[in-house]
């Protein structure tokens, strides 16, 4: 198991007039290589979930397992838990800052211990995974590259370290669809790879094509967690949760109410076309 | 009134760097829902800052509202006449409340103080945001700090507003919250610029423009520039998903009647065939 999360549970200002609940007794676990979407209505809890599965929040009440160890447990090695679980937050490239990308790439390795040509290898290779001409950017400053290369060349610096876990907080807000498109690309590949993925999003419709399960949080609790398909399935409980679904998955609900046989677990394009085709060539005949 | 008429603008942001905007054309009657579409990078935003002269005109021709964008004495009415929501609703905000944030462009503007409490309350109702004055704008939701900023530029009556990627940053909730507002500005008559690179977004657009590295593609209805997966392809977007599954039915031998736009619509083609 990658993750195991048992009765986490997770109070803001406890015992003061401003308490507020953010997570409460939630219980979930991942396996290796899964690659898992989370959703939840803005307040819902999802970023404090994710901080106590980074360890960057002290887990006060419940457990967070990574790799079957206690992330909170007294005397835990922390650095393994950073070199292990890359964390990639919203808008990654407003933390780029050395004076070129290469530079940036490598600073995770810094205190390593691996050799400068080691070092250099590794940086040319998370570069070159990300889609980046590493010739090209290397000596290039990160600030003057556009906007979605420059997200890939965050998510360099997190690949860089080669962690075994990767976890997402929004990753394609804010960029175009060819590079919404490669950046999915790309985090498919790395799960096919081995890399175990939790992504949380609004995004639906890149869950919808990326994701093979999905956690829905609702006001501190788990709400839902199964195949996306099946989640998704369910409209009417994802519009109570405040929650859309894939542009797919709503055309197929859509066109099923016409009276057009298409299954309703289908949460991505891919899925959509073949649907539709069988739908229209079985046109209601026996 | 709310026009907008451009001929060859060209504009570089440094001597020697290669244009971002290299002769655009741009068209827009008064009290058009505009949508300006393309991908990052494509000069899109650049095109509109010229639009309240945020950026000087180079080259070319630009007359907004009747004014001419160079005429540096129409320069003021030429910025309230043309308001100008951002992306990121977390650097719109100058105060710590929100009356007074709203309140903060009519106080530029010396709008007497007696009418100032008035016309903030009117804004922020514009916005459906009635009643917000004395809160904090950090403690509001993304959509509704978006929904303030655009309060404040509303408070100024602008005939023209520029939402430009508003909607960017903000969830689906907050996202639908601005398009709504956008629309409702519309229906009382002012022009409205929204620039994104969600074709979606662009579908309920009276017109909508196409930019391409620096240039303007296409220009014309929703119906004839988003039905066309090449020229989206070439700006590099993707077609809305019901353009993209007539192609490809197409394709495969099945011949919709008409192009459908919207999910609702592709149901309602699919129907009649079967």
């Amino acid at each position: 198991m990658s993750f195991e999360i048992k009765s986490l549970s997770y109070v803001y200002q406890r015992g003061t007039p401003l308490e507020t609940p953010a997570l409460e007794n939630v219980s979930f676990s991942i396996g290796d290589g899964e690659f898992v979407g989370i959703m939840g209505h803005t307040g819902c809890g999802k970023s404090t979930l994710l901080h106590l599965m980074a360890g960057l929040l002290p887990a006060p009440a419940g457990t967070v397992l990574i790799d079957g160890e206690d992330i909170n447990r007294k005397g835990y090695d922390r650095s393994v838990l950073r070199r292990k679980l890359g964390v990639l937050f919203q808008f990654p490239e407003s933390q780029l800052f050395e004076s070129t990308v290469e530079k940036d790439v490598a600073f995770g390795l810094k205190h390593s211990g691996l050799s400068t040509k080691d070092i250099e290898q590794r940086v040319q290779w998370a570069i070159e995974t990300v889609g980046l001409d590493y010739s090209r950017v290397k000596g290039q400053s990160p600030l003057g590259l556009s906007g979605g290369e420059k997200r890939r060349a965050a998510i360099a610096g997190v690949l860089a370290v080669q962690p075994r876990h990767l976890i997402l907080d929004e990753p394609t807000v804010g960029l175009d669809p060819m590079g919404r498109e490669a950046l999915l690309e790309l985090l498919v590949k790395l799960n096919r790879d081995g890399m175990t993925i939790l992504m949380v999003s609004h995004d639906a419709d890149s869950l919808g094509e990326a994701a093979r399960r999905l956690l829905v949080l609702h006001q501190g609790h788990l709400a839902a967690d199964g195949p996306i398909g099946q989640v998704f399935a369910d409209m009417d409980a994802m519009a109570d949760w405040g929650l859309g679904v894939s542009q797919s998955r709503e055309a197929a609900g859509l066109l099923a109410r016409k009276g057009l046989e298409v299954p309703q677990d289908i949460t991505s394009y891919r899925q959509l076309l073949p649907a539709v085709l069988t739908a229209l060539k079985g046109g209601g005949s026996p | 009134m709310g026009s907008i008429a451009g001929k060859q603008i060209t504009f570089a942001y440094g001597y020697d760097d290669a244009p971002t905007l290299n002769g655009v054309d741009i068209s827009v009657k008064p009290g058009q829902l505009v949508a300006i579409l393309g991908r990052n990078g494509c000069g899109k935003s650049t095109l509109v800052r010229h639009f309240n002269a945020l950026l000087a005109l180079q080259e070319g021709e630009l007359s907004v509202a009747g004014i001419d964008v160079r005429d540096e004495a129409e320069l003021w009415r030429l910025r309230r006449t043309v308001g100008m929501v951002f992306q990121n609703p977390d650097n719109q905000f100058v105060s710590s409340l929100v009356g007074e944030d709203v309140a903060f462009g009519l106080e530029n503007y010396q709008v007497p103080r007696s009418e100032i409490p008035g016309k903030v309350s009117a804004a922020l109702e514009m916005v459906g945001l009635a009643g917000f004055e004395e809160r904090s704008p950090h403690l509001l939701s993304g959509g509704q700090k978006q929904r303030a900023a655009l309060a404040g530029v509303l408070a100024l009556e602008p005939e023209i507003l520029v939402l430009d990627e508003a909607t960017a940053m903000l969830d689906p909730v907050g996202r639908r919250e601005i398009l709504a507002a956008a629309m409702d500005l519309r229906m009382r008559g002012t022009t409205v610029i929204m620039i994104t690179h969600i074709v979606e977004e662009a579908i309920p657009a009276d017109l909508v423009f196409l930019m391409n590295e620096g240039k303007m593609i296409a220009a014309g209805t929703p119906e004839e520039v988003l039905t066309v997966p090449e020229l989206l392809e070439q700006a590099g977007l993707a077609p809305p998903l019901p353009v993209r599954l007539y192609h490809d039915l197409r394709t495969a031998g099945i011949a919709l009647e008409h192009c459908p736009l919207t999910a609702e619509a592709l149901a309602e083609e699919l129907c009649r065939l079967k």
